[in-house]
């Protein structure tokens, strides 16, 4: 038998109560895409012509890696 | 140095910005009659060993102060540019496009509902590949109906709907006037959800799924 069903709101207003799935999903997947090719330097390490597109989808790796190159110990949540 | 853009939005009457990522100032520079909302030295120590939750959240709450009161274009979530310079010459090109859109929603605002199975109307079993195929199919047609439904229910208060597929389900987002957030989700409170379903109504957003912007280089 399947569960029933349910209905939740979730007011962006709230502030610290707004879900963080309702965040990410937005602030990762929504809004403004910008083409072309741009050289991001981190920590002294070029991520040479990358879209910004792609960078989007792999931004903890490209820190694991920025952090392993240059040293810097990487911080935990 | 690299900058962090947040949004685009009207000059005209900013609120205090405060700090964003990383408590980096959110500072705005001027490109016609829209201002960029950005935050300098973006890849300062403290946002790059920060896990991505926090800043995404420290983020989100830039875009949230400013779209309280206006319209925003918001970016991505880490949109970067090596220096201003960079952003000036994307501005210089693209402020009509920018203009347009925040003048088309410049009272808009946009509502996102999650229609999903639960974790237990989810699980199919070691059913065949046809079965498999024939059960997609019939929960396609199944959310289908659902959102047909939920349009009704919203009756006219949305001007305009769009669907994306999900993981688990459906995605819609409904553009709507701010002040009629209330109003819409009055309406929906008297769907009654089918068994097995959940729904998810989040907002009010800024305008994102209904942007028609065409960059030029």
């Amino acid at each position: 038998m399947s569960a029933p069903g349910t209905m939740v709101f979730a007011d962006t207003n709230e502030g610290e109560h707004l879900a963080l799935l309702d965040i990410l999903d937005h602030v990762l997947n929504q809004g403004v895409i910008l083409r072309g090719n741009l050289v991001i330097s981190l920590a002294g390490v070029d991520l040479v012509y990358v879209g910004l597109d792609v960078i989007l989808t792999s931004i903890e790796t490209a820190m694991r890696y920025i952090h392993a190159s240059s040293g810097v110990p990487e911080k935990t949540p | 140095m690299s900058i962090l853009l947040y949004c685009v939005t009207e000059r005209t009457e900013l609120p205090n910005l405060g700090s964003g990522v990383a408590d980096l100032p959110v500072l705005s520079v001027e490109h016609g009659e829209l201002a960029v909302l950005f935050s300098p030295d973006a890849w300062a120590e403290g946002w790059t060993g920060a896990p991505l939750k926090q800043s995404a959240r420290q983020f989100h709450q830039v875009l949230h102060r400013v779209f309280e009161s206006r319209a925003i274009i918001p970016f991505r979530f880490p949109t970067l540019m090596q220096e201003a310079q960079e952003l000036a010459t994307h501005m210089r090109a693209n402020v009509p496009e920018y203009m347009a859109q925040l003048q088309k929603f410049r009272s808009s605002v946009q509502m996102d509902i999650s229609i999903a199975y639960s974790d237990s109307a989810r699980a199919s079993g070691q059913a065949s590949g046809a079965e498999y195929l024939r059960d997609r199919r019939k929960r396609s047609e199944e959310l289908d109906r659902i959102a047909n439904q939920l349009y009704t229910y919203a009756d006219s208060v949305p001007r305009d709907w769009r669907t994306r597929p999900a993981q688990h389900g459906l995605k819609i987002f409904a553009l709507l006037d701010r002040d009629s957030v209330e109003a819409f989700n009055r309406n929906l409170q008297r769907f009654a959800v089918p068994a097995g379903l959940s729904i998810r109504i989040s907002g009010p957003w800024p305008v994102t799924a209904f942007l028609e912007l065409r960059q030029h280089d």
